[in-house]
């Protein structure tokens, strides 16, 4: 794997690590705050899913 | 005319989901209700553009200068990563509504891999950068299509007379056969 292969892959996590936390720390518009309760699939996956509520209750 | 024979070969005849089986996933799960379908259809398709277009600059302006096209798979997932982070933190600054109706489904086309797939099919096929954007619209219009009227047929579903061991999943995958058969019939137009 060359130098610039190892300094593109960081480059690349930075700007995710970055939006990411970027995006965690906006807050959300009022009237959205309901929405971790979303039950439009059956991805157990997803962090939204009222599954996980469920199961913190 | 070129560019309209590739919208219409990847809308209908080489539909992403009935003749690829990308995006079975969200095909299966959002499709409960028609609502929802549209909502995820219409994030699917925003992403899908946007992303087409950026792997595009980042594959011919990136890794082919630095001879590290090996990295392209993981280059793309991170690269969606960060655009649909992107997005959402947009919707939130300027677009309240959007998001309330868009935001849901954002997180989910994260884990939706028709959005790697047209990503990694634009350069595998050789697309330019028009090719690429048209692909980017008529991929995610297919998928659109596909879930809405999935969606439609399964509330009627809900409402058939089904064998009680064909209830839910199997008949909906009965019903994706015989769709993805349906496509199959017009392969010959384009």
């Amino acid at each position: 794997m060359s130098i610039y292969a190892i300094i593109f892959l960081a480059i690349m996590i930075a700007i995710f690590i970055g939006t990411y936390l970027l995006n965690k720390n906006t807050p959300k518009p009022e009237g959205c705050d309901d929405m971790e309760e979303c039950s439009a699939c059956a991805n157990f996956g997803c962090t939204m899913n009222s599954h996980h509520k469920e199961e913190n209750n | 005319m070129e560019l309209i024979g590739l919208f219409v070969s990847l809308t209908f005849v080489n539909n992403v989901v009935l003749s690829k089986f990308y995006a079975i996933c969200p095909l299966m799960g959002l499709s409960k209700k028609p609502q929802n379908a549209l909502n995820m259809g219409l994030a699917v398709t925003f992403v899908i553009f946007v992303a087409s277009i950026v792997t595009y600059f980042i594959y011919y302006y990136v890794l082919v200068p630095l001879e590290i096209t090996y990295l392209d798979l993981i280059t793309f997932i991170l690269v969606i990563a960060s655009l649909i982070q992107f997005v959402e933190m947009f919707l939130k600054k300027t677009s309240p509504e959007i998001y309330k109706s868009m935001g849901v489904y954002l997180p989910l086309i994260t884990t939706n891999c028709a959005v790697l797939g047209v990503a990694l099919d634009n350069i595998s096929a050789g697309y330019n950068l028009i090719e690429a954007a048209v692909a980017g619209l008529a991929v995610p219009i297919g998928f659109a299509i596909v879930i809405y009227v999935f969606a439609t047929i399964r509330e009627r579903l809900d409402i058939a007379d089904v064998p009680e061991s064909f209830e839910g999943a199997p008949i909906a995958l009965i019903t994706a056969g015989i769709m993805a058969c349906a496509i199959m019939g017009i392969a010959g137009i384009v």
